[in-house]
């Protein structure tokens, strides 16, 4: 879609994984909402790319929120947040506190190269810092962070709903044994496996409502996870037409409740793929059950990495001996747009150019 | 894999040894700082060898180059490609490794390879988080004999220490201040 959409109308972009994801959300009236950063192949933020070619300025962006600090979704978020000069800022509760704080300073300051979650949230918080602009603002559950006037159309409502307390109190205890001890080598921060205080946003733009599940994980307390939004009393009690599947479709981040109680039945459902080592997402069996419980999901790309650079033949040879496997991983992200009038009948258009692929 | 199985160590104190592992391109400013330094000062054993080859490419620019006292030439090698690698995963026998391409930064791949892929003397540097360089070139030996090369060092980081444990939480603590935490 190379059009912008109309004022009444609700668009979600997901695009990724050009290492990472990011959801682009147009909420009515000419705003706009961006959740994560992911980069294009050449390093910018995908999200401005976009925005770019459908001729939207930046500063129609009014919040920006990092779901969580795991390299693979706030790639160039400092960016981000810089060019979009006025947006709000977004992120979890947990981040706030000494143990990560300490964690960002840390690693800002170990002079390995490359990107990592924790640096660039150090850098995005020292350009806040520098610019004026201010604090970020902090997400719990339950917490409405937008909305539209009366009289001002369409209606619009942004919710957080997550970290719940407990969450955050997990977040911290893990972020306490990433912190580096005296007399420990210096490495970079390993990826950690859980994700306990993601934050889930919840949309509402006239009648049409669209969940956005982050990396949120399924858990066996009542107090955290999935679990904790489903059983909270504080949450907006409609449900979703539209979900970016949690987590890149992983079983992890499945939970049955959440389909049953925050979503209509069938939605439609974008989302992204991942690729660390040996974890391929979504599996064949994820792709099975989100197609399953969904009435169209799409997958903005096959597979999260690609064939490798063409270099020297002597190169290529060489890399083909000493590895057992090789791939790309920045690529272009691909790109799913789904656009609805924000009155009911919901339904929706959908772009899914290649290499996006229906499941 | 080619590789060169030569019985003559290299000479870190060679008037050639530098110009012997100059890489073909810039070496990142972090890579030159004393922290690398550390890590290329020695050479390797026979036993450190890889069984991919086995120079040092990375020795630190800047440090004093001594005045030729002799003239026995050692091998060269020239890179074509340097990555620098952070490993994420570690299984019983492979590591995976997320590695940016030093030449162009902006492409980053990621690679699984078996651990007989590095030097004995390494093993014990492979954990999540872990950094290391990985360059393909060739090895040019005296004679004239040339090999392709491949070849996996491991940095060896400076530990963290009371000082930078501090200097952290005195950052944390006034980033929290001025952002009202």
């Amino acid at each position: 879609m190379s059009q912008r959409p109309e004022d009444d109308e609700i668009e979600i972009t997901l695009l990724g994984p050009g290492r990472g994801e990011c959801c682009v959300l147009h909420v009515g009236g000419g705003e706009w909402l961006v959740i994560d950063s992911c980069v294009t192949q050449t390093g910018h933020p995908a999200a401005l790319f976009y925005l770019e070619s459908l001729g939207v300025s930046p500063t129609a962006v009014r919040w920006i929120v990092a779901t969580h600090w795991h390299d693979d979704h706030i790639r160039c978020f400092a960016t981000l947040v810089e060019k979009c000069s006025q947006a709000r800022v977004f992120h979890s509760a947990a981040l706030e506190k000494d143990e990560f704080t300490v964690l960002a300073a840390l690693d800002a300051d170990s002079l390995i190269e490359g990107s990592s979650g924790a640096k660039e949230m150090w850098k995005t918080w020292t350009y806040l810092k520098n610019s004026g602009r201010g604090s970020p603002e902090l997400t719990l559950s339950d917490l409405r962070i937008f909305q539209r006037p009366l009289g001002l159309s369409p209606n619009c409502e942004i919710w957080a709903l997550s970290p719940s307390n407990a969450s955050v109190a997990k977040a911290i205890t893990n972020f306490s044994t990433l912190i580096a001890k005296v007399g420990q080598p210096k490495r970079a921060i390993p990826r950690p496996e859980r994700n306990p205080s993601s934050v889930v946003i919840w949309v509402r733009t006239g009648d049409v409502i669209v969940l956005l599940g982050a990396d949120l994980e399924r858990t066996s307390e009542v107090s955290r996870g999935w679990q904790a939004i489903i059983n909270s009393n504080g949450r907006p009690l409609e449900q979703a037409h539209l979900i970016k599947i949690p987590h890149h479709g992983s079983h992890d981040a499945h939970d049955q409740a959440m389909w049953n109680n925050l979503l209509v039945p069938y939605p439609i459902a974008g989302l992204t793929p991942f690729k660390q080592g040996n974890i391929n997402l979504p599996r064949n069996s994820d792709r099975a059950r989100i197609a399953s419980l969904t009435s169209q999901a799409w997958l903005t790309r096959d597979n999260a990495t690609a064939r490798p650079k063409r270099r020297p033949r002597p190169v290529t040879k060489t890399i083909k001996e000493a590895t057992r496997r090789f791939e790309r991983l920045s690529i272009n992200p691909g790109r799913v747009t789904f656009r609805c009038h924000s009155t009911q009948p919901v339904r929706w258009t959908v772009d899914a150019p290649s290499p996006a692929i229906q499941l | 894999m080619t590789t060169t199985n030569t019985t003559r160590p290299l000479d870190i104190n060679s008037p050639y040894s530098e110009m012997a592992v100059t890489p073909a391109f810039d070496i990142p400013p972090q890579a030159r700082s004393p922290v690398s330094a550390n890590v290329s000062t020695t050479a390797p054993r026979n036993d450190q060898m890889t069984a991919l080859g086995h120079d040092r490419p990375y020795l630190p620019v800047g440090l004093p180059v001594p005045l030729p006292t002799h003239t026995e030439a050692q091998p060269l090698f020239t890179a074509l490609q340097k990555w620098q690698g952070t490993v994420s995963q570690v299984t019983d026998s492979t590591f995976s490794a997320v590695l940016l391409d030093l030449l162009e930064p902006s492409v980053e791949e990621v690679a699984e390879f078996d651990l007989e892929e590095v030097s004995r003397g390494d093993l014990d540097l492979i954990a999540p988080g872990a950094v290391f360089y990985w360059s393909i070139g060739y090895r040019t030996e005296p004679s004239g004999e040339r090999s392709r090369s491949s070849v996996l060092v491991f940095r060896r980081l400076p530990a963290w220490s009371e000082k930078d444990l501090q200097r952290a939480t005195d950052n944390a603590k006034e980033l929290r201040n001025n952002f009202g935490w």
